[in-house]
């Protein structure tokens, strides 16, 4: 059987399924990529596919099925509900949604689709989207280029505001126990607000380019060293735009790892999670026995078998897990990096405590404290300025947090636990 | 007996087909206006090839191409002679 045979029949299948849902539910909602060509199961199917989010519909479905054919992926939902009202809001989203008129969104009644009452418009040249396809007036080529373009502009446009927001919800938290904010250095005498925002500019680019690296990969484990070398570029940047002040090396190290693993994972169809591809790649990326660099959390390690940051990244990151539930939205920030300081092994604080004894004791002060005292907040944010305490890697935790929590939001196949 | 290929999704087409006294085709297409005479031509060509005669041919056309009228058309024509 040829491939177009293949996807006919694959349609068929389809369309049998629908019928066969409309014997029980009054309304069928088919979504699927309006793809051209032969392969309907590329990066950029999957890219759009999983840009598809049923919550932004505002129905409720009794069933939902996915599905992998050779007509690419596609969704069912059976509904009891008006199938009119269903089309108007299905219209509405292809027409609001960026990558909308990429998605296919038929609706079923009587075992007939109904029309939209305006024909949609071909997207290059704005005639009837119909005839263009029937009369083939554009090119494989030049609809793939289009439809590569607006893909990978959306999700590349979308990650780098999701970054600089989460970057900026920490940064800008006041009071902050001795990390930098807007009205103070806190405890870094290098440190400042405006060299914080440089080095945030100087290193989202390179998040981007893994992100647009990752998408297009068939085995992950052979490009970790492409990935690696756009993670030094961007310490490089980021040391160029501080003077030499390592601002964000580990937000490097946590970011690069998740936007590789959600660029893979997002343009693909795959029965893991998220959490599952990111322990992966961090296995890829490094084990615990081989650090290879003389950094302090090695020392940490072999002196206290505390792991840090690499720990909670081969673990799938745990503690972020558990300051997803804490953390909504920008109101909440103070409570999870509290929550963080108190439970995830900060390597930052352990070399300025001076002493495991003292780590300790600190820790514990953040474990008592009451969040929604602004005095206790404040006299504790004093007292690690007084002793030059830091709490970098769990900062680096926070920003991670809020961009996952992000991701989820807006993804309905995004599930981080 | 009637026998079916195909779909009504966008970009398809669904095809109906049963026997008759005579060849009759029926074309309802969403680019009828533009496309009807390149239709039928496909239909006509398809059930010459497959040495078909006398056949009642329905085909409810949602912007279909060529290649995908005549393999619905085919597969239809080919449920229909497995069931004679």
């Amino acid at each position: 059987m040829t491939t177009s045979d293949k996807i006919l029949e694959a349609r068929e299948t389809r369309y049998n399924r629908i019928l066969k849902l409309q014997d029980t539910y009054q309304t069928v909602v088919t979504v699927k990529v309006n793809y051209p060509g032969k392969d309907k199961n590329n990066y950029l199917v999957y890219l759009i596919f999983n840009s598809f989010n049923v919550e932004q519909l505002s129905f409720s479905y009794q069933v939902m099925g996915k599905y992998i054919s050779d007509d690419g992926p596609y969704y069912l939902y059976g509904l009891n509900a008006d199938a009119e009202l269903v089309k108007e809001k299905t219209i509405q989203f292809e027409e609001n949604h960026e990558l909308g008129r990429f998605l296919d969104m038929d609706v079923y009644h009587d075992k007939e689709p109904l029309s939209r009452k305006y024909k949609r418009k071909c997207y290059i040249c704005g005639e009837p989207a119909h005839e263009c396809i029937r009369s083939k007036k554009h090119s494989f080529n030049e609809l793939n280029a289009f439809i590569r373009h607006k893909t990978i502009d959306y999700y590349t446009n979308q990650l780098y505001a999701f970054i600089d927001e989460a970057i900026m919800i920490e940064l800008d938290l006041d009071p902050k126990f001795g990390l930098v904010t807007k009205k103070t250095s806190g405890s870094h005498n290098d440190m400042n607000y405006q060299m914080m925002i440089k080095a945030k500019k100087a290193i989202i680019p390179y998040f981007i380019e893994m992100f647009k690296l990752s998408i297009k990969l068939d085995k992950f484990d052979h490009h970790i060293e492409d990935l690696r070398v756009l993670g030094i570029q961007a310490e490089i940047a980021m040391f160029k735009a501080t003077n030499n002040v390592n601002a964000y090396k580990g937000l490097i190290f946590h970011l690069g790892l998740i936007v590789s693993a959600y660029g893979y994972y997002i343009s693909r169809n795959f029965d893991k999670t998220i959490v599952e591809i990111i322990k992966e790649t961090a296995q890829l990326f490094f084990n615990l026995d081989d650090l290879a660099q003389e950094t302090f959390g090695k020392i940490a390690y072999q002196k206290h078998q505390i792991k840090g940051a690499k720990g909670e990244a081969l673990l799938g990151y745990p503690h972020v897990n558990d300051a997803l539930r804490l953390y909504n939205d920008e109101s909440d920030a103070l409570k999870t990096l509290v929550y963080l300081i108190c439970h995830i092994e900060d390597t930052n604080l352990l070399k300025r405590s001076k002493s495991l004894d003292f780590y300790v004791k600190v820790k514990k002060m953040f474990c008592k404290l009451n969040v929604n005292n602004q005095n206790e907040v404040n006299q504790l944010s004093q007292f690690c300025i007084d002793y030059r305490l830091s709490f970098g890697g769990s900062a680096d935790l926070l920003i991670v947090t809020i961009f996952i929590k992000k991701l989820m939001e807006n993804h309905q196949k995004i599930a981080f636990n | 007996m009637i026998y079916q290929a195909g779909s009504k999704e966008s970009n398809d087409c669904l095809i109906t087909i049963k026997e008759s006294s005579e060849t009759k085709i029926h074309i309802d297409s969403i680019v009828g206006h533009l496309f009807y005479d390149q239709i039928l031509e496909a239909v006509k060509e398809t059930l010459k090839e497959q040495n078909v005669e006398n056949v009642d041919v329905t085909v409810e056309d949602k912007g279909a191409l060529d290649y995908t009228i005549r393999a619905r058309l085919i597969v239809a024509i080919k449920r229909m002679k497995k069931n004679v």
